[in-house]
């Protein structure tokens, strides 16, 4: 192609985009659509660097086992005690020699019942920051996994240090770091996953906006495509066109993007919804890379836009989209009983694959049908709209239903697409996040049962002095036993006072005699007992015996509980534990467990929601955007109208009709349909737990957009009349 | 309508300068031009969308009002109605729907304004089954359109190249019923054309050029026939020309 030729249709497709009616909106979808794009692109390096400096720091902050006594430079012991319901990282330390290495991300060695705590776990602690001994400064973020992470270090009192529990370390930096609690669904270890779930919530999304970018105003340019291959321009011609008149909204796009990034290496961003900071060092670690990204980003979605442009010549009503469309009544039919069966299949089988299957088939086939169903409401939307429009006298809901019934195809479309994608993004969060869900759900529920008033020290303890002024110490109103295993029969010895057994109705022998738990269990502790030792033989004493018939020094682990069933002091516990023991008391509730297996999972949950509804929004906002722009280009008729008749009011009615009835309601649906087709699978097996917080935010997003892209349309057909002049 | 010494300029541009006319009820006024001699700038006067820089409107004996809301765009609604182009009208709405939006937004109770619009496009023989415009031809669908300007029982008709867009039948049958308006509703008339056609059925007719209103010139092929051919030396009855 002549240069001449190559610079004037670049300029004939730089104009055609610059005056198109719908110029602005379509410029606004594409540079929408690109910056995803580039977001998507660089939200891939960014995770990759953020994993490589999130193990090179956890390398650099593991302690290395000392080889021999004289190789060791410190003392170093790790346990990781529930506080505030979360776990925490508290590494004990003491140093052998004077010049011994500082823990990473510290200033000076803690003295004796001193602690150096990380930022997360300050905040945490609140009030009582103090718990691991007096605060004497903040672990930087080099000497933390993840800037989040709750870690403390802390230098056990005189009393509490025994280096017998504690391990010699010749100094930090070790292989084969196991990553912290804290290390989070975006430091998970299965990094596909978080790939997976990038280009479900960003890359996919933002390929919507684009091929919804490039539709905008469809007709007109279908026109001008007419004319110029009237004019002689083959496909290459088109294509120069075509890239000329998308170039500047998308390096707008682009450039928005670059900004973004650019932000992301310049300052550590705190995102408080999945609570994760993004660290400014991590991202500039890969900066050659994410220039790579922006660009691969910027070319993507040039391609994207001119490829769907060149898809968009077909014939009207024969894309897949127009035969889901067709005959609306039995499709609509068939998604009421997909959705049904989606429902209740599951439940009727009792195999998890085929709960999962049927589940699965039910949930493709109700998003095969959606399109006629959403047709079809839509179209009775409008029906009633413009019915009582007529009868009360409100022209723009008269318009505007009028409009919506008559002409659903396009609103339709757009409406599935939202409703499509709350619906898809809601599956990964269901597949993705809610696996272990149910284990979770069972823990939280026997932790709300139980509450803090029976805790279990898993800190092994000796019958000692030291144990002895630990119990002296204990708050007004807790009691405690031991417990221990029996060599000889595997069965659990419960050993307390007889005050304290008594309090649970149990008997105060003085050698271990087996005791039963009544069912159900009468009182929190006995239910928390009856759980905790449900597979073995339970036998009880008086410790008062004990001590005399057992071995002195015996080993046990400690239960705190309260016979009132009361929530126990835990902060002022651990403080106390952690002036006796090293380490603290590492105190668990009842179905620990679980909950420290569900913490994560959790976070890879909120993770979901947070990137599904980034997906979600970008959509919402493109979809919102071509109901705006449908109202603006069929502004001519309202706009005279509204001219003569000197009302305009009406105007926003219409514009409500037209974009925020639809956007609201594929919104909704969306929304109520991920909540209520998994139904039949929140239990047993295999069971997903959707999530409210998803569903409820998409819905008011949409709702919200929705007002928005209303008022947007509103306002713009309201700025027309002030200009709109007979003849124009 | 009285147009007195209506002066506007865009700039440096003057597009009308001093125009002068009065039409009466039941009278008819067509007013030519070519392209660009200020046709619509002297609608967009009358309507109360542009302010003449000197002179004024009066319809019904009160002066237009300059403004797209409150006293002028009621006073608008009220007293003008208009038939444009290309009708204008709404392709989702049924005819009767089309009609009765505007007495809707004049603030009709809607059983009133459905029977009025009813009444109306009875009157000008527009089927009343059509359940959207579609159903219509172009001919029926102007008629819509006058019936939609005649739905508030305004004073003054305004129309703007009202068959611009129709094959000759269909452009006299509609010119019959446009121009029977003035004595069937009691209304004044007022049509912006390029047709000769459709000034020739106007009680007068005049050509705008160089911002000031004058006879036709004897090239536009307006004969006495259609209508009375208004010149400067010439006096209309119930009007006056500069």
């Amino acid at each position: 192609m002549r240069p001449v030729l190559l610079g004037l249709l670049a300029r004939i497709g730089v104009l055609l985009g610059r005056r198109s009616p719908w110029g602005g909106l379509r410029a606004f979808v594409l540079a929408l659509g690109a910056c995803g794009l580039v977001m998507g692109s660089v939200a891939f390096v960014l995770e990759d660097s953020y994993v490589q400096q999130r193990d090179a720091r956890a390398q650099a902050i593991k302690a290395r086992p000392a080889a021999t006594t004289k190789d060791a430079e410190f003392l170093i012991d790790e346990s990781y005690p529930l506080v505030g319901g979360r776990q925490i990282i508290v590494v004990s330390i003491w140093p052998l020699k004077a010049d011994a290495p500082l823990p990473p991300g510290t200033e000076r060695w803690p003295e004796p019942g001193q602690a150096v705590l990380s930022p997360a776990l300050a905040d945490t602690l609140g009030a009582d920051r103090d718990m691991f001994g007096e605060v004497v400064g903040t672990i930087f973020t080099e000497g933390l996994v993840v800037p989040r992470e709750r870690r403390v270090y802390m230098r056990p009192s005189h009393v509490a240090f025994d280096p017998g529990v504690m391990e010699k370390s010749s100094g930090f930096g070790g292989e084969g770091a196991i990553l912290g609690v804290d290390a989070g669904f975006w430091d998970a270890a299965d990094v596909d996953q978080v790939r997976y779930l990038l280009v479900g919530g960003l890359v996919v999304p933002a390929l919507v906006v684009l091929g919804i970018g490039v539709g905008l105003d469809g007709e007109a340019r279908s026109r001008r495509r007419r004319r110029l291959v009237a004019l002689g321009a083959g496909r290459r011609h088109r294509v120069v066109v075509d890239v000329a008149e998308a170039w500047l909204p998308v390096a707008v796009g682009t450039v928005a993007g670059a900004g973004v990034t650019g932000a992301l290496c310049a300052v550590d961003v705190h995102l408080p919804f999945v609570d994760a900071v993004l660290l400014a060092g991590d991202a500039r670690a890969a900066w050659p890379s994410l220039v790579v990204a922006v660009l691969a980003g910027h070319v993507g979605a040039l391609l994207m836009s001119v490829l769907a442009r060149q898809r968009g010549g077909r014939r009207r009503g024969t894309g897949v989209f127009s035969v889901l469309q067709s005959r609306p009544m039995e499709r609509a039919t068939l998604c009421v009983f997909a959705a049904i069966g989606t429902i209740w299949g599951p439940g009727l089988c009792s195999s998890p694959p085929v709960r999962v299957l049927i589940y699965f088939a039910g949930v493709l086939a109700v998003a095969i049908t959606l399109p006629a169903a959403i047709s079809l409401l839509i179209m009775a939307a409008g029906e009633f709209l413009a019915r009582t429009g007529a009868r009360i006298g409100a022209v723009g809901t008269l318009l505007g239903g009028r409009r919506l019934a008559g002409f659903p195809r396009r609103t339709t479309r757009l409406a599935f697409t939202v409703c499509f994608a709350v619906l898809g993004i809601g599956q990964i969060q269901l597949w993705g996040g809610g696996i272990f869900a149910s284990q979770h759900r069972d823990a939280m529920k026997a932790r709300s049962a139980v509450g803090d008033s029976v805790m279990i020290s898993n800190t092994e303890v000796h019958h000692d002095a030291k144990r002895q002024s630990f119990l002296r110490g204990l708050p007004k109103g807790t009691e405690t036993f031991s417990h221990y295993f029996l060599p000889e029969d595997g069965s659990v010895v419960l050993s307390g006072t007889c005050e304290a057994l008594s309090s649970l109705s149990l008997p105060c022998p003085r050698t271990p005699e087996k005791a039963r738990i009544p069912q159900p269990a009468p009182t929190p502790a006995l239910n928390y007992l009856s759980r905790m030792f449900r597979s073995s033989d339970l036998r009880v004493v008086d410790e008062k015996y004990l001590k005399k018939t057992r071995l002195a020094g015996e080993k046990s682990q400690i239960l705190l509980f309260s016979p009132e069933g009361k929530d126990l002091p835990v902060n002022a516990l651990q403080r106390s534990g952690c002036e006796f023991y090293v380490g603290c008391l590492n105190l668990r509730p009842l179905g620990e467990g679980y909950l420290v297996a569900g913490a994560p999972k959790k976070n890879q949950g909120d993770w979901i929601v947070f990137l599904g509804l980034v997906g979600v929004l970008q959509v919402l906002l493109a979809a919102g955007c071509a109901m705006a722009g449908d109202v603006i280009a069929t502004a001519r008729e309202t706009v005279s109208l509204a001219v003569v008749t000197g009302r305009r009011r009406w105007l926003w009615a219409n514009a409500l009709c037209r974009t925020a009835l639809p956007l609201s309601l594929a919104g909704v649906l969306g929304s109520a349909s991920y909540l209520i087709l998994p139904s039949g699978m929140l239990h047993g097996e295999r069971s997903v737990s959707p999530s409210l917080s998803l569903a409820v935010i998409a819905a008011l997003c949409s709702v919200l957009a929705g007002l928005l892209v209303a008022a947007w349309g509103a306002l713009a057909t309201a700025r027309a009349t002030r200009t709109w002049r007979p003849g124009t | 309508m009285q147009v007195r010494g209506v002066c506007l300029s865009y700039g440096e541009r003057e597009v009308l300068r001093g125009v002068d006319v009065v039409v009466g009820r039941g009278e008819s006024v067509a007013v030519m031009g070519r392209s660009g001699c200020g046709k619509s700038s002297l609608l967009s006067c009358v309507l109360g969308l542009v302010e003449p820089s000197a002179g004024e409107v009066l319809v019904n004996g009160e002066v237009v009002r300059c403004g797209v809301s409150g006293r002028a765009a009621r006073s608008r609604r009220e007293k003008i109605g208009m038939v444009f182009q290309s009708g204008e009208l709404f392709d989702d709405l049924s005819p009767v729907e089309n009609v009765l939006v505007v007495g809707l937004l004049a603030g009709q109770r809607p059983e009133r304004a459905r029977e009025r619009a009813e009444e109306l496009l009875g009157n000008l023989g527009v089927p009343q089954g059509a359940k959207s415009l579609g159903e219509l031809s172009g001919g029926e669908r102007q008629r819509v359109a006058v019936a939609r300007a005649l739905m508030n029982r305004p004073v003054l008709l305004l129309a703007d190249e009202p068959t611009g867009a129709l094959d000759p039948q269909t452009r006299d049958q509609m010119l019959e019923i446009l121009f029977e308006a003035p004595e069937r509703y009691g209304c004044a008339l007022v049509v912006v054309t390029h047709d000769p056609a459709v000034a020739a059925r106007a009680d007068r007719a005049f050509w705008l050029s160089d911002g000031v209103l004058g006879a036709l010139p004897a090239d536009v092929g307006v004969g006495p026939a259609g209508g009375a051919v208004a010149s400067a030396d010439e006096q209309p009855v119930g009007g006056a020309v500069r």
